[in-house]
């Protein structure tokens, strides 16, 4: 992929999860749901795409520590993925096995 | 049987089956089922979450079945569920849920908070946690037969009553017949007409039914208050009926979450397949209508509307036989916004109507019926349960409202091809 491309797309998943957080922090019934599982994920999502971009551009701390930072965070989200809410990216599938199935014996609409 | 903390925790911990689990560790907090739910939409307080009504049962479930949660209780960093929790919860899972489903139909991820708020209501029943109206009711319905209190010589008297007015004869305790007919008690106070327009119309259909005076009411508090021992008590009186009589099959009159108990709940209860269909009134007269045994003459002049009761249209699946039912008498039929399986519920299912303590509550969030029949713009409303039919009413004289409301089986009659 052209690091352009690559680049833009970086910035607009960070952009896209700070619109999500504060969309979270401002709507009473999120910000009412929301739990540490959940800023917890937000946070570890975040962490690799910051740490990637201000790795390649030379931001603030020396390029080698900044990529280990960067693989560091990745392990973080690799670790954690299972634990929390983030695992949807694999269970959807089986999931909608799951409540097809179900709702499809039940016959009606809900 | 007395109620404790310790019998409520504990049918917590047992309602808990794997869909319940697996729902809510699927939650993603997103709040869309908080937008789906009129108790939400038309107050705006976030205390009205759906999944947020779940709360206490969210973290039994949590406390005793994750290994997060349990490691947690060991530690002593999890407070556990108390008396005053309940207390507080009550009127969440009480008086702002009518099991309408809506919420259900929203969640991104599928979960079925309805039938979770169903469960739940087995654990604060069990631990003394439900509105004393509805208590009162259920007791009523156990002891006398009726949530209402009514037994058999009140429908004695309106069977006498819609005898001499039609000249017709009800059919009662009889073997063999095809239908067992069942009535709500709201029916039988406040709308005689239903008896009297089922007893026109298959008397012109040649259809064979009866009632049964040991199983005439088929409404179920014990679903409502969420108590399956007591529902499944209700539940066999029907099946017992049924089965003595020999009939092929149940009719659930205009009622919502009597078809619920029956239909969908019954055989789980009596944790075995009925030897019998169970059908709503709309099913069977639609199957008549189609069968051309239920002919009707003329067209109703007035622009009419049609409120899907949430346990008939959404949980109950019987979406396009009223459509086609009015069709046939209708002229100028009118759709409110939302129509079919995303109406908006009277606010008074699942028990909320027979709790006096939320009547304010439902009163508020009788906004958004009004708003949809202002939409239509008009003076009748057509439906198929008595229940939302006297909580519209009130509704609707609460907001000085002209639109009249009737049960659509009395509507057929009134067009009835009679004596052919
Ligand atoms: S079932 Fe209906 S009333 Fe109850 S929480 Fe869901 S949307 Fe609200
Ligand atoms: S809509 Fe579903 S996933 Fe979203 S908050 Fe409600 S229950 Fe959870």
């Amino acid at each position: 992929m052209p690091s352009a491309l690559v680049d833009a797309s970086v910035v607009a998943a960070i952009v896209a999860l700070f619109v999500l957080l504060a969309h979270r922090l401002n709507n009473p019934v999120k910000r009412m749901l929301s739990g540490f599982g959940d800023y917890l994920a937000w946070t570890v999502t975040l962490l690799p795409l910051l740490t990637g971009y201000m790795a390649y551009h030379h931001l603030m701390l020396e390029y080698t520590l900044m990529l280990s930072l960067h693989i560091f965070s990745v392990e973080l989200l690799l670790v954690l993925l299972p634990f929390t809410k983030l695992f949807h990216t694999f269970s959807v599938f089986v999931s909608r096995w799951y409540n097809g199935d179900f709702y499809g014996r039940k016959g009606v609409a809900s | 049987m007395s109620a404790t903390l310790a019998k409520g925790i504990n049918a917590f911990k047992e309602v808990i089956d794997t869909p319940i689990a697996s729902y809510f560790s699927s939650c993603v907090h997103c709040g869309l089922c908080a937008e789906a739910c009129l108790f939400h939409n038309e107050t705006g307080d976030p205390k009205y979450t759906p999944i947020h009504k779940l709360e206490p049962l969210r973290r039994v479930w949590k406390q005793e079945y994750t290994l997060l949660g349990k490691l947690g209780k060991m530690l002593g960093l999890s407070k556990p569920v108390t008396d005053e929790e309940l207390t507080e919860w009550e009127p969440l899972v009480y008086d702002s849920c009518t099991m309408c489903g809506r919420c259900s139909m929203v969640c991104p991820v599928g979960n079925d908070i309805t039938y979770m708020i169903r469960k739940m209501r087995e654990g604060m029943s069990a631990s003394g946690h439900a509105p004393e109206d509805m208590k009162g009711a259920t007791k009523r319905a156990i002891e006398i037969g009726s949530p209402m209190g009514i037994k058999w010589p009140a429908v004695q008297a309106q069977i006498k009553h819609v005898q001499a007015e039609t000249n017709i004869e009800v059919p009662v305790d009889k073997m063999g017949a095809d239908y067992l007919v069942l009535m709500s008690s709201m029916e039988i106070i406040n709308f005689p007409e239903y008896l009297s327009a089922i007893s026109r119309i298959f008397k012109q259909a040649g259809v064979s039914w009866t009632l049964a005076p040991d199983a005439f009411e088929a409404t179920n508090s014990g679903i409502q208050i969420g108590s399956s021992d007591l529902a499944r008590e209700i539940v066999s009186r029907i099946v017992v009926a049924a089965e003595r009589l020999k009939v092929k099959c149940v009719i659930s009159p205009e009622c919502g979450h009597a078809f619920t108990a029956i239909r969908w709940e019954g055989p789980n209860l009596m944790g075995k397949p009925f030897g019998f269909e169970v059908k709503h009134i709309l099913e069977v007269l639609d199957e008549l209508h189609a069968a051309g045994k239920l002919k009707t003459k003329g067209k109703d002049k007035r622009p009419l509307t049609y409120h899907d009761p949430c346990q008939i249209t959404r949980r109950g699946g019987v979406v396009e036989q009223p459509r086609r039912l009015l069709g046939s008498v209708a002229e100028d039929f009118r759709e409110m916004p939302d129509a079919g399986v995303m109406n908006w519920c009277c606010g008074g299912g699942g028990g909320v109507s027979a709790n006096s303590r939320a009547e304010p509550l439902r009163l508020e969030v009788f906004k958004v019926k009004k708003r949809q029949i202002e939409a239509t713009g008009v003076h009748t409303m057509i439906t198929a349960c008595a229940n939302c039919r006297i909580v519209m009413e009130e509704g609707l004289e609460h907001y000085h409202m002209k639109v009249e409301v009737l049960g659509l089986t009395e509507l057929l009659a009134e067009y009835l091809v009679e004596g052919e």
